[in-house]
């Protein structure tokens, strides 16, 4: 999951930062209106999180102008402003929700994962792809019993790849999606982590999950053959 | 009920306008019934002389046979209602006419007719209850003396006044009925507009506060009245504006710290670190910890003085000493940044200041100027002592103000460049703290700046007693 943050304080940035990527989410930061409409532009992110008092442009501004544009990725509004008018302004620009600071982080992590399960056809916090459970919100994954232990970035992905089961997903949109604006489009890194995702939840299955499609990409499946791709 | 304007305006009118009616009623009686009075006796006069020479011709013709005249006269006579009768000596020479009512005449009224030359007249009982106006007259042939007395009874006189009082006791209440009506009428029209404006005036509040009332006539009373009400509602919403815009700036510039304090710690709680990292995120929350509370100590600074509350104390101390200390003090931010910060050598200056509240002024000038200020840039502090006072300069070769920004640049939580706020750490009180130190000594502070050309800061301070 890749997330837009846009804040001009740099420790308010840095803090939520850090924490979300600890959480396993791609997050590239923004710091002021127009870098905000910039980066959303260039990129597909999955979400944004949008403050409302940043330079050049306001936050309202932004997010009425990223709907005008036919963006339609969820956007969280963060501000020290709260009050009602300011919400209700916040809301009608088109924000999907709304955090006013202080906050606690759980909460915004929570409100996160909320916005995306609206936008995913995910309703419920686990994910099923054959034999094997994703928890969205503990980040806790099982097959067959067994618990399997990942890395934020192996869980990332492999949360993307059972989102999209079933679809042949390229490199190119595991890029943008699993990995920050600092991912080198040209490097092996993504081989490399379904690598090691493969061996984590493939090695001794008789029915392996992750199928490669030769100069395609990749496709999660919990049927044998790659499904009907 | 007698709450309202309207219904007193018209008990007083009522009042007046009743108070007026009864005068006026009271002067008309009085005047009616005086000449009534006097057309009474003057008629009374004329016809006592004309029967007066009709006796006396009779008497020629009857050949000195005074009751034969009399009873002549009284028969040829037209007196309406008035009755005549002769006297001699006291007694009635005459029959008393029809009516069979005796003329009682007084032995005084006699007394007096015999002082004067013309008819006496009196009043006296009789007739009825109402009693008559008499004349009496001595009249002379030869050697013989006799009176002549004419009564007219006053019943009709007294009922004409009476029917009169009976107008004006009917009239007044009705008059005052209807001009309490009347009244009440023009006061509820004339006080319309005051009842609109209040219900306007009642529906404006804090909420709708840039609502303003109607005037239909700035010129008269009401017009004048609700556009100074106007005025006033201008004037407090523009203060309200300006409390609303505080209180969410500081909530702004409070919630900010408090959210990297509490974010900063709850991401480095989350999971095991090692020590460089959480030294790393306390360093943060103790620098936001400090920020929050010089930001606390800066309101409360300036909530003290709004309050009146904050007393200058006053001394005598050498300014330039004071100067001196300051930029020795803001020292280690400037060579932090490479920037020279240097004092103009001065003679010694005394002043009768708060020494403290001056230092903080200084500082948060120097401080300042430092902030906006790029590395390798130059700062100086000069004082000079004028005829009027001190004078203070704090000029900086930075980054300058827009014209626009800086009538408000000593504003509360204002930021001529919203990028570049925060993160430098002020608290956005510094130059709101240092005008309110200026303005409590009686001075003033000015800025000259222009984009890219630097700022200069200039502090006034006459040398005069200062006041809190």
């Amino acid at each position: 999951m890749r997330i837009l943050l846009v804040e001009d304080e740099p420790r308010v940035a840095r803090f939520i930062a850090r924490g979300l990527r600890e959480q396993s989410y791609a997050v590239d930061i923004a710091v002021d209106g127009d870098a905000a409409l910039y980066k959303a532009e260039i990129d597909d992110y999955d979400l944004i999180v949008l403050d409302v008092m940043i330079p050049s442009r306001d936050g309202f501004d932004v997010c009425r102008e990223l709907r005008r544009q036919g963006v339609t990725t969820p956007v969280l509004m963060l501000t020290a402003r709260d009050a009602v008018n300011d919400r209700v302004a916040g809301l009608d620009a088109g924000a999907d929700d709304y955090l006013s600071k202080p906050f606690d982080f759980k909460e915004l992590l929570a409100r996160l994962r909320a916005l995306l399960r609206r936008r995913e056809s995910l309703r419920t916090e686990s994910l099923r792809v054959g034999d094997l459970t994703i928890n969205t919100t503990n980040h806790t994954v099982e097959r067959s019993g067994r618990n399997i232990s990942l890395t934020a970035k192996e869980y990332s992905l492999l949360e993307f790849f059972a989102l999209n089961a079933g679809k042949l997903v390229g490199r190119d949109e595991i890029g943008r999606h699993v990995w920050d604006e600092n991912f080198d489009p040209f490097s092996n890194v993504i081989d490399v982590y379904v690598r090691r995702l493969r061996k984590k939840i493939d090695e001794g299955s008789s029915r392996p999950l992750i199928h490669t499609r030769r100069r395609e990409g990749y496709v999660f499946s919990g049927e044998a053959k790659g499904g009907n791709v | 009920m007698f709450n309202s304007v309207h219904v007193r305006m018209t008990l007083w009118y009522v009042f007046v306008f009743g108070l007026l009616l009864a005068c006026f009623s009271v002067f008309v009686y009085a005047a009616i019934s005086r000449a009534t009075y006097s057309r009474l006796d003057q008629s009374l006069t004329n016809s006592t002389e004309t029967t007066a020479n009709l006796l006396r011709s009779e008497m020629d013709e009857n050949e000195g046979d005074v009751t034969a005249a009399a009873a002549e006269t009284q028969k040829l006579l037209s007196l309406g209602d008035a009755h005549m009768a002769l006297f001699q000596g006291g007694h009635a020479l005459t029959a008393n006419d029809s009516s069979g009512w005796v003329i009682n005449v007084p032995e005084s009224a006699f007394r007096a007719a015999e002082a004067v030359s013309g008819p006496s007249l009196s009043t006296v009982d009789g007739f009825d209850e109402e009693g008559a106006r008499l004349a009496v007259l001595r009249l002379r042939t030869g050697e013989a003396e006799y009176f002549l007395a004419l009564a007219q009874p006053l019943h009709n006189t007294v009922e004409e006044l009476e029917a009169l009082g009976r107008i004006l006791y009917l009239a007044i209440p009705g008059a005052l009925l209807v001009a309490g009506v009347g009244g009440l009428l023009l006061a509820r029209k004339s006080l319309a507009p005051v009842a609109a404006m209040t219900e306007q005036a009642a529906s404006i509040s804090a909420r709708n506060l840039h609502e303003r009332l109607e005037v239909t006539n700035s010129r008269d009373e009401l017009g004048r009245l609700a556009t100074v009400l106007n005025n006033l509602l201008s004037r407090f919403d523009h203060s309200f504006e300006s409390l609303r815009q505080f209180t969410a700036d500081a909530s702004h510039e409070l919630r900010t710290p408090l959210s990297i304090i509490r974010g900063e710690a709850e991401v480095a709680l989350s999971q095991k670190r090692d020590e460089a990292e959480y030294r790393e995120s306390l360093a943060i929350v103790q620098d936001e910890a400090r920020r929050l509370s010089r930001m606390v100590d800066d309101m409360l600074a300036l909530a003290r003085a709004d309050d009146g509350q904050q007393r200058l104390n006053v001394e005598e101390f050498y300014v330039n000493d004071l100067v001196e200390e300051c930029a020795r003090s803001s020292q280690v931010l400037a060579l932090a940044k490479a920037i020279s910060l240097t004092v103009d050598p001065a003679t010694d200056i005394t002043f009768r200041g708060d020494e403290s509240l001056l230092r903080r002024m200084i500082v948060n000038l120097i401080d300042n100027a430092i902030k906006y200020t790029p590395s390798r840039g130059h700062v100086s502090v000069n004082v000079t002592s004028k005829d009027s006072g001190v004078e203070i300069t704090v000029a900086d070769t930075g980054i300058g103000i827009p014209a626009e920004a800086t009538a408000r640049i000593f504003e509360r939580f204002y930021r001529a460049d919203r990028a570049r706020s925060r993160t430098d750490g002020g608290s956005g009180l510094g130059l709101a703290i240092a005008k309110w130190v200026a303005e409590a000594h009686n001075g003033s502070i000015d800025l000259d700046s222009r984009p890219g050309g630097g700022s200069t800061f200039t502090v006034s301070l006459p040398q005069s007693k200062p006041t809190a």
